[in-house]
């Protein structure tokens, strides 16, 4: 009779532990609150100047930048895999917020050379009409790039002509002064994306 | 009463036994879709898991279709704080293991697709393997926008 009641005892033991561990685990938070996704440079610095066209093929130049804040990342149409996974989630990032508060999305083509305004207005259409879409003058989107410390590196056209273009992965943060206040590396999630930026917001506030 | 529940028995297992892929199948494909792109799009991925369930090691080696110009393999490599997109030459199915194609890795790179693909459409892919086997594959379009 004593050996099944201790049994019973462990028993009963674990499933009060696997509760109180449920219980525990239910209640903590999904990551600390203080972990930060951002890397903030010491100081915003300004945007390097540039001169380009926008998805409408108006002129566009960092003073259309400013007024709030901004996520701006390099890609390029031609890139099914990873660029539409960072406009998802830089359209999901600002979905969360309403008004003045709502950070825009840049998207700035490194390949200009296949994305004109028309491409890139259509592409951007898809994710989010109000994302701004940058290309223009190889020579001036590279500047533009390079500028930021973008390395950008056109591959090799195949016998079909097609090329890979390898690209930086982080977006950049542009506060609303129009400056380069810092970057978002991967990964890119929404949930720490968007609790940085309220954080930003109420600093500023 | 007993003989006839026996029968009926015997006969759901049979059809059981039917309907679940035989276990020398060699390659299991399930989740196989290609994500919508906006219009115009020039490139499209396409995604999948290849289970290979024979003992012998395996490899994919082509994907063809009449709905895209041309199919390429590929795997997006994360290096260095930069993305770059590599066509690779075929994908090991090791034997017992799944392989997967999925966003931000390995994915069928398929270059300018003849007609306008959109959600809930599908195609078909053919892939052909190592062992010499090749299957016709529908691929599901689907759009993953997420949704507010
Ligand atoms: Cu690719």
């Amino acid at each position: 009779m004593n050996l099944p009641r201790a049994h019973l005892l462990i028993v009963a033991a674990a499933l009060l532990a696997a509760v109180a561990g449920f219980l525990v685990f239910r209640d903590a938070p999904p990551a600390a609150p203080t972990q930060q996704a951002v890397t903030l440079l010491p100081e915003p610095r300004p945007l390097p100047a540039f001169t380009l066209l926008d998805q409408h093929g108006a002129p566009i130049d960092e003073q259309a930048l400013t007024g709030r804040w901004q996520l701006m990342f390099f890609g390029f149409t031609h890139c099914p895999d990873i660029c539409p996974m960072t406009l998802q989630t830089l359209a999901a990032v600002r979905g969360r917020f309403d008004g003045p508060d709502q950070p825009g999305v840049v998207f700035v083509s490194i390949d200009p050379a296949r994305d004109g305004p028309e491409m890139l207005g259509d592409y951007l259409a898809y994710y989010d009409p109000d994302i701004i879409g940058i290309t223009g003058a190889e020579a001036a989107v590279a500047a533009f790039a390079r500028a930021l410390g973008v390395a950008v590196v056109m591959g090799e056209a195949d016998a079909h002509g097609h090329y890979a273009v390898d690209h930086t992965t982080a977006v950049f943060l542009v506060d609303p002064q129009g400056r380069l206040a810092g970057l978002f590396r991967l990964p890119h999630r929404v949930d720490a994306m968007a609790r940085d930026l309220e954080r930003l917001l109420g600093a500023r506030g | 009463m007993n003989r006839a529940l026996a029968a009926a028995l015997a006969a759901l297992a049979l059809l059981l036994a039917g309907c679940a892929p035989s276990p020398d199948d060699g390659v299991l494909i399930e989740d196989a879709w290609v994500r919508e792109a906006p219009p115009g799009a020039r490139a499209l991925a396409g995604y999948l898991q290849l289970r290979n369930r024979s003992d012998a090691p395996l490899a994919l080696l082509f994907a063809n279709s009449d709905a895209f110009d041309r199919i390429e393999l590929h795997q997006t490599l994360h290096d260095d704080g930069r993305m770059r997109m590599v066509e690779v030459d075929h994908v090991p199915l090791p034997p017992g293991e799944t392989v997967v194609f999925a966003p931000g890795g390995l994915h069928l790179m398929l270059f300018a697709p003849r007609a306008p693909l959109q959600d809930g459409d599908a195609v078909m892919i053919e892939l052909t393997f190592s062992d010499g086997t090749a299957r016709d594959l529908r691929f599901e379009v689907r759009d993953v926008r997420d949704r507010r």
